[in-house]
């Protein structure tokens, strides 16, 4: 090192932060600005009136409740889903778990854009889906599946269920299946002790899925797009609508932070929700 | 084409772009699907033979919305715009480039079909297109038949664009007669959409529209005739009792760099050689007077100026005026 | 319930979810080689005229083109960036480190369509909007915190007494950093670097508002595809682009199998 009497001064600030002085430089410009240049497009000259629109029309509100109901449903859907999947990748031979990661990670690799044409295909009249109802003598009319908040849903779970599976897995992985053995023992039946000892473990893994998948399906554009129908839009089409179509800026910033408000409220929620488990976690294992 | 010179075409064509010595490149935006293959064959591909320094660079879909965000953000990127009836005109002066007519010959269009900002491409019409196996033999006669879902169980295809003529399809079948549609009553035309509302399947592009008719989504739509034709096949037929006449436009955007290179172009497309060829392909008549009685028979019978008789004029005018306030009170309609 | 009862649907329920994942991604592939223009399937007949079609049409041509260089350009970007803040992040305890943390991966939870339009109202303004540095620039945004936690979690498992050592014996920071710490960390850097590259491959909804049509990228055009012209032509670029994911994956995991 050359020069040392420059020395006292960097290491009072360890030297390996200036590291950080790129990259941080970078996203003030290219993520922070931008978020911030929205806000202030969403209320010219100081006033709410965007946010006002927003909150006295029954179509925004109606849009913004939608996508609320999706999320939930589209959330519970794939945990419910997700859980006896990761459940098996953590207890299966592994042979069978890497049929079951490939199975998971190929969709997670192939475009979510090339996922929903397929799905458009898949799911019309004419569609894979209905001809197998059909054949299986379920229906005699096709189901409408397309272009319906059914069919976005279809679409959204398969893109999220590898966000789901993940978070699970690992958790569950970790769970000593001789705790169920000894249940199961001592005398419980199968689904006491998959209720009573198996399911409280797996609780940060659920909140952990539960979180991802709420938060991601908020801010859903493309799958919505391709498979819902315009009178069943999603608030990032409508943002997206705002900006392209009417070309009301204002009315598109405000909507992208009320979008952004709701996605940290999430979070936040979700947070608290994990903190009442972690403690009362911490309270079982004191009174065990 | 064998495999085999498939990694060949590739890097051929990776290294092409940058090769390339044209000097102007034109970028034209159109509606996409069979549509602008058609354009492409017959108007695009023989202007770059003549012209070897220019190259023409294709993207789809058009946006009335996108010409006007590139020319408010000064970041014009099309040199050339194919629009329909409601843009275009001198209440737009804002986001077009005046037709240069000494380049453009403006004698030779039909009259109406070239104006300040834009000259016609084509002519269309939107069409009661059905599919038979749904109805049993059974043909339907006007464009009330769309809203009457009990004779003629099914989905409702339609256009989600305010100007694209379903309020006036909407009046007509509620008995407004055609020739008095103006000033329309949206309220009225809303009232007499909700009675099948949840029977429409909307579409915004051309390619849903024929995918939705000919996958037996919809029974019915109200599609342009082109997309119509194309599920021929699958069993797709016309109602020509009442139909919306339409257009095509050409139009500039404000602040392209290309505008002469542009307007020579439109010179070149709307020559009687160039539409009559586009005639082989698709079912619109053309613009120019000189090449209306060079019309292709390829599509006799399915061409707009076959049924003149049930023709309904879309008033542009009246639109440029109030197209706004009806597009925001349908957009609300929609979501209600 | 008996036991053999429970087993039986339990697998068949995996095998179903597993199925439910596999199969809409699969039939992509057969779909391309259909001989009708409407999309189907199952397809009928058997071509390659799609694939022809699409490797000989200059616009997919010159989206792959500009896909390819976009998102090799983020990729050393984001790798270049993120590696320093990682590096940053694991070397010293301060205050605001949490948070700086969470401003560098703000970015993976953020929905896209609000980052996609806060970037276009910024870019107009400087001119970015259309360029292939816009695009750069709002990719490596996105790719940033994959590269981050990736080098991170390989840095917690280098000794950090290892570079002590280096440097103690008298080697300079940036030797250290060459000779010691990077050939250790290589492997989290590389797969950073990999889901950075396939981060600006996949992505759509930015480029949706930042591209122009010179520099629209191959997700732009099937988006633009897929809304005007449904035909097998797009199910053939798929079946290309899962072939080229499939590398990709199988590269990344003979990277970690060499760590």
């Amino acid at each position: 090192m050359g020069n040392r009497s420059a020395r006292p001064l960097l290491s009072r600030v360890p030297a390996a932060l200036w590291l950080l002085i790129p990259v941080l430089l970078f996203v003030a410009v290219f993520f922070l600005y931008p978020l911030l240049r929205l806000l202030m497009v969403s209320v010219p000259g100081g006033s709410f009136q965007f946010y006002e629109q927003i909150l006295t029309s029954p179509v925004f509100l109606r849009v913004i409740g939608e996508t609320f109901q999706t999320s939930l449903v589209v959330m519970l859907v794939t945990v419910l889903i997700a859980f006896p999947y990761a459940y098996a990748m953590a207890n299966c031979s592994r042979t069978t778990l890497l049929l079951l990661t490939i199975a998971l990670l190929i969709p997670f690799w192939v475009s979510l854009l090339l996922r929903s044409f397929s799905w458009i295909v898949l799911l019309q009249n004419s569609g894979l889906v209905n001809d197998m109802l059909r054949g299986l003598g379920l229906i005699d009319r096709p189901l409408r599946l397309i272009r319906t908040p059914l069919g976005v849903a279809i679409g959204m779970v398969h893109v999220l269920l590898p966000y789901a599976v993940l978070p699970l897995y690992t958790i569950l992985k970790k769970i000593d299946m001789r705790l169920m053995e000894a249940s199961s023992i001592c005398g419980a039946s199968w689904f006491h002790g998959f209720r009573r000892v198996y399911l409280p473990m797996t609780l940060p893994g659920i909140a952990a899925a539960a979180i991802l998948t709420f938060t991601l399906s908020l801010g859903f554009y493309i799958t919505p797009a391709l498979l819902g129908s315009p009178r069943d839009m999603m608030i990032a089409q409508m943002i997206a609508g705002q900006i392209q179509e009417q070309l009301n800026f204002g009315l598109g910033a405000a909507l992208a932070v009320v979008l952004i408000a709701l996605t940290a409220t999430a979070f936040g929620l979700f947070g608290l929700l994990q903190m009442v488990f972690a403690r009362r976690q911490a309270k079982r294992e004191q009174t065990a | 084409m064998k495999l085999g010179s498939l990694p060949g075409a590739l890097t051929i064509c990776l290294l092409a772009p940058s090769i390339g010595s044209a000097e102007t490149t034109l970028t034209i935006s159109s509606y996409g699907g069979g549509y602008q293959e058609a354009q492409s064959k017959a108007y695009f591909s023989p202007f770059i033979s003549a012209n070897p320094d220019v190259l023409i660079r294709e993207d789809s879909p058009s946006s009335n919305a996108k010409l006007k965000a590139m020319v408010e953000a000064g970041a014009v990127d099309w040199d050339i715009m194919v629009t329909d009836d409601t843009f275009g005109l001198d209440s737009d002066a804002a986001w077009l480039e005046p037709i240069d007519y000494t380049i453009v010959n403006r004698d030779k269009f039909l009259p109406g079909t070239a104006d300040t900002y834009r000259i016609a491409a084509d002519i269309e019409a939107t069409v009661l297109a059905y599919n038979a196996e749904d109805f049993a033999g059974q043909t339907p006669d006007g464009l009330a038949a769309f809203f009457d879902t009990e004779t003629w169980p099914g989905l409702r295809a339609a256009w989600k664009y305010a100007p694209g003529g379903l309020l006036e399809t909407a009046l007509v079948a509620d008995g407004v007669p055609a020739d008095q549609l103006y000033p329309l009553d949206v309220e009225r035309a809303l009232t007499k959409l909700d009675t099948i509302k949840d029977d429409i399947v909307w579409w915004e592009t051309g390619a849903q529209s024929e995918q939705l008719l000919s996958s037996g989504e919809a029974s019915m739509g109200l599609v342009w005739v082109s997309r119509a034709l194309s599920g021929a096949d699958k069993g797709i037929q016309i109602d020509w009792t009442e139909w919306t006449s339409q257009a095509a436009y050409w139009v500039v955007p404000k602040g392209t760099k290309n505008k002469d290179a542009a307007m020579k172009a439109l010179e070149f497309f709307t020559e009687p050689a160039q539409q009559i060829a586009f005639t082989e392909f698709m079912p619109y008549g053309p613009s120019n007077k000189n090449a209306v009685d060079g019309v292709l028979p390829n599509f006799k019978g399915n061409l707009p100026t076959d049924h003149l008789e049930g023709r309904i004029q879309i008033n542009a005018e009246w639109w440029a005026e109030n197209g706004a306030a009806v597009d925001q009170r349908f957009q609300e309609w929609l979501l209600q | 319930m008996t036991t053999a009862l429970r087993r039986i649907l339990f697998w068949g329920f995996v095998t179903l979810t597993a199925l439910f994942l596999l199969v809409p991604t699969l039939i992509i592939v057969p779909m391309s080689f259909s001989t009708t223009p409407q999309l189907e399937f199952p397809p009928v007949g058997f071509t390659l005229d799609w694939y022809g079609k699409v490797l000989t049409d200059t616009a997919w041509l010159a989206a792959l083109k500009n896909s390819l260089l976009i998102g090799s350009a983020t990729a050393i970007l984001a790798t270049t960036l993120g590696t320093a803040a990682a590096l940053a992040l694991s070397a010293a305890e301060f205050r605001g480190k949490g948070v700086i943390l969470a401003l560098l991966l703000a970015p993976m939870v953020t929905p896209v369509i609000v980052l996609g339009v806060g970037i276009y109202m910024v870019f107009a303004r400087w001119g970015l909007s259309g360029t292939l540095p816009g695009m750069v620039a709002a990719h490596t945004v996105l790719a940033i915190p994959f590269v981050v936690v990736s080098v991170m979690a390989s840095l917690k498992m280098v000794n950090a007494n290892l570079a002590m050592a280096s440097a103690g014996l008298g080697a300079g920071r940036w030797f250290t950093f060459r000779r010691v710490t990077l050939p250790l960390i290589l492997p989290g850097v590389t797969s950073g670097a990999v889901f950075a590259f396939i981060t600006s491959w996949d992505e759509v909804v930015v480029a949706i508002f930042v591209a122009n049509t010179e520099t629209r990228t191959v997700p732009i055009m099937i988006w633009n595809q897929v809304r005007t012209n449904l035909d097998p032509a797009t199910a053939a670029v798929g079946a290309l682009l899962i072939v080229l994911s499939a590398i990709g994956v199988m590269l990344s995991y003979k990277f970690k199998e060499t760590r």
